[in-house]
């Protein structure tokens, strides 16, 4: 699975660190799901989208493979 | 907004770490001289003795015990807690990704420890035998700890690479 994690919080201008905090969890969780090493959980990713006021389908890809 | 920890896993309290180290560390110390000089390792006022019966005639059940030291049943009970409180107690930040890398560890630990098992088995024979499965008593735990622990650290180390 891809993502575009890391866009998104560019164009909100918003840290891992300050991202981690609002989602109530770890910053190299962040890390970890934005260098593609983790898959989130339906609720993170749900709760993501709920941040980046968008759909689930926006930030997070299915690729090749999965 | 924060979410609630899912599938939470029965772990202790973030401060039994701390504690779990400070047992373990010394416990471990303990450990390793009694591997190393079994006999020098009998403490005197762990000894309890019926009559004169000895290590030979002791009995086999707790409540049916004629002699025994028990300056190994502490070191060992001391070692388990100690490893069993830093393995089980919950990182500063446990979420859900901790808990994948913690149960990757656990997994890890099991699989190795399983092939020391079968190597010990093959190789390993007479007293020597039984020393080693005396190590084997702790080192799932053992080897759980050390490769949980490097797989955060590692994390840790990525993070402050990326922020520099």
């Amino acid at each position: 699975m891809k993502n575009r994690l890391k866009v998104e919080r560019a164009i909100k201008d918003m840290t891992q660190a300050e991202l981690a905090q609002r989602l109530g969890v770890s910053r190299q969780t962040i890390n970890a799901i934005e260098t593609g090493k983790y898959v989130p959980s339906t609720i993170l990713a749900l709760k993501i989208a709920q941040i980046f006021e968008k759909p689930v389908e926006s930030i997070f890809f299915l690729e090749e493979g999965d | 907004m924060t979410i609630p920890p899912m599938k939470k896993l029965p772990l202790l309290p973030n401060r039994y770490k701390a504690i779990g180290w400070v047992l373990l560390i010394p416990f471990f110390g303990l450990g390793a001289l009694k591997l190393i000089f079994p006999d020098q390792m009998e403490w005197s006022f762990m000894t309890y003795r019926q009559g004169d019966y000895t290590f030979f005639d002791s009995g086999d059940w707790l409540f049916s015990l004629k002699y025994n030291n028990f300056t190994d049943e502490f070191i060992s009970l001391g070692l388990l807690l100690g490893l069993s409180l830093v393995a089980f107690a919950r990182t500063r930040t446990e979420d859900e990704w901790t808990t994948h890398l913690r149960l990757e560890a656990m997994l890890w630990s099991v699989l190795l420890n399983t092939v020391f098992v079968a190597l010990t088995i093959i190789f390993i024979y007479s007293s020597l035998y039984l020393t080693v499965m005396m190590i084997n008593l702790f080192s799932i735990l053992m080897i759980f700890i050390v490769r949980f622990e490097y797989l955060l650290w590692r994390e840790r180390q990525q993070l402050g690479e990326k922020r520099s």
